[in-house]
């Protein structure tokens, strides 16, 4: 994973959603630098998911941009996103439940040529777990064991950007707390990551910056600490009827 | 007389078969039942027949009734029926899907298509019946009192290796994995960066070639008749359903099944009630196993 491209992300004025002239996102801008991990929060049906998808390719996008390193990447198809570097691990269905362990990981890299198989090693070699169930269909895995497959899954293109949802939910908080220090990891070897989570505390905590995002809109953004202490994070919360976890 | 029947039964249970592999393929992949598929069972047959017409004879090989002619012609005939499924995807299937449309009008659409390739080779050819050759073969006594055609012998032997080669793809080779990856998801094949149009373009290649051969062995066992697919698309269903959409060896063994149920079926009912016996097998084992045998819940 050395030589990677410049990876930063920038969402300017995204609108998107899933029927013409009904966006769920309503004019989103963000960006994530090369290195570092940013959270977005909000109440449900803020837009979260949307958001990561229309970035991904997988929702259509009808105003705005998104550029990697600079390079305009709004609408691309989702398969050449892949290509491009944006790694993206869905919330759910995020892996091939009737593929075995390293049939994900060889559907995964499918772009990849030669190379894929000392990926594959070094994807068993960070995931001791995966490399000892290569053979178990995706369905027999455990949750934590899925979002590690799914990681590990995304990782094979050695992305500039990773999109994750709700990469914890379901997760024991020990399983919780082992991802978001692998996140730190990669972060720390170039990847921009950013994610969505429901658990607004847990996520800014191992997060650089994050953004407050409610009905489509982003309300709030900067570091993570600064929104950790911010009354009012709590307060849109409230007035998404949902307490902030 | 039992060992007979089962004999006839699994012979027409491998046609059946390979028809079966290419529609539940392409059911499980593109998301509907083609009820057109079983038409290109029978350009396959028509297309090899053409190949055979103005190709150059040739006298028969060993025991068998054909000649290279029909060897050559059944390959043309896959690559070609290939090439038709896959321009009937671009000119019918294609569209829709760009457009969004739901099953049920794409289902439609592939009655259409069936209307058309049906009577489009009626129109052509005309209701009779044609043969690939007029040779006469000698049945060769296999077991007491059961006896099998060498060309019967072929086609079984082919349609296993067929299968056989398939598995292999499906098992090993990237690009099967791939195909096995969208037909659980697209949306995460895409993901991954899987082009799934080209795994499409490739699943109608190879649904189409089976089908194509499947129509060959037809042509060459029983005889070629522009309705002959349209006879087989409820036995290719009924096993494609059976086997538990989507598995490979379970469309074989669907497809066996089917073959047998009809041959069987002779021993306790009136020969009129033939092609209603499999369908008696598949309601008694989606009673039992409503996924099919070889259905995989997905988690």
């Amino acid at each position: 994973m050395s030589e990677r491209v410049e990876s930063r992300l920038d969402v300017r004025g995204l609108v998107a959603g899933y029927v013409a002239d009904l966006p769920i996102v309503r004019g989103v801008s963000l960006e994530v630098e090369a290195g570092e991990i940013v959270s977005v929060i909000g109440p449900n049906g803020a837009g979260k998911s949307t958001l990561l998808k229309a970035i991904a390719g997988s929702v259509r996008v009808s105003a705005g941009a998104v550029y990697l390193a600079g390079r305009d990447i709004t609408g691309l198809p989702t398969h050449a996103l892949a290509r491009a570097g944006v790694a993206y691990v869905p919330q759910t269905g995020n892996i091939f439940t009737t593929l075995t362990v390293h049939e994900n990981l060889l559907a995964g890299g499918h772009t990849i040529g030669r190379e894929l198989s000392g990926r594959i090693e070094r994807a068993y070699a960070a995931f001791p777990d995966l490399a000892a169930r290569r053979t178990a269909r995706g369905r027999v895995l455990s949750g934590g064991q899925r979002q590690m497959l799914a990681i590990a899954r995304a990782l094979l293109i050695e992305p500039a950007v990773m999109l994750l949802d709700e990469a914890t939910a379901g997760l024991a908080p020990r399983v919780a707390a082992d991802l978001f220090a692998r996140l730190r990891r990669l972060a720390g070897q170039g990847v921009a990551i950013l994610m969505v989570e429901q658990n607004a505390r847990a996520a800014l905590r191992a997060s650089d910056r994050g953004y407050l995002l409610s009905e489509g809109a982003t309300r709030l953004s900067g570091p993570a600490a600064d929104l950790l202490a911010d009354p009012a994070v709590g307060e849109i919360y409230l007035g998404g009827r949902r307490r902030m976890a | 007389m039992i060992l007979q029947l089962l004999a006839d039964g699994v012979l027409s249970g491998a046609i059946i078969a390979l028809g079966a592999i290419g529609m539940a393929l392409a059911m499980k992949i593109l998301g509907f039942a083609n009820f057109s598929h079983s038409e290109l069972v029978t350009w396959g047959a028509y297309l090899a027949l053409i190949l055979v017409l103005i190709g150059p004879g040739g006298a028969p090989i060993g025991p068998f009734s054909f000649g290279w002619t029909v060897v050559g012609g059944l390959v043309l005939a896959g690559i070609l029926t290939a090439a038709l499924a896959v321009s009937v995807d671009a000119l019918v299937f294609r569209p829709l899907r760009r457009r969004g449309a739901v099953p049920v009008t794409i289902i439609f659409a592939s009655f259409g298509a069936a209307l058309v390739l049906r009577n489009g080779l009626l129109l052509w050819w005309g209701p009779q019946a044609h043969y690939y050759t007029r040779e006469l073969q000698m049945a060769v006594q296999v077991l007491p009192g059961v006896r099998i055609m060498p060309d019967q012998v072929f086609v079984l032997g082919l349609s296993l290796a067929l299968v056989a080669a398939l598995h292999l793809f499906l098992t090993y080779t990237r690009f099967g994995i791939a195909m096995r990856a969208v037909a659980e998801s697209p949306t995460l094949a895409r993901v991954s960066g899987i082009e799934v149009e080209r795994v499409i373009r490739w699943t109608w290649v190879i649904s189409g070639g089976l089908a194509a051969v499947g129509g060959v062995f037809f042509g060459l066992t029983v005889q070629i008749r522009p309705e002959m697919g349209f006879n087989l698309l409820l036995p290719i269903f009924a096993a494609a359903i059976l086997g538990g959409l989507g598995s490979l060896w379970g469309s074989v063994l669907g497809g066996l099944i089917i073959g047998l149920a009809e041959s069987l079926s002779v021993l306790v009912a009136a020969p009129g009630y033939k092609p209603a016996a499999p369908f008696v097998f598949l309601m008694l084992i989606l009673f039992l196993r409503p996924t099919g045998l070889f259905g995989e819940e997905q988690a």
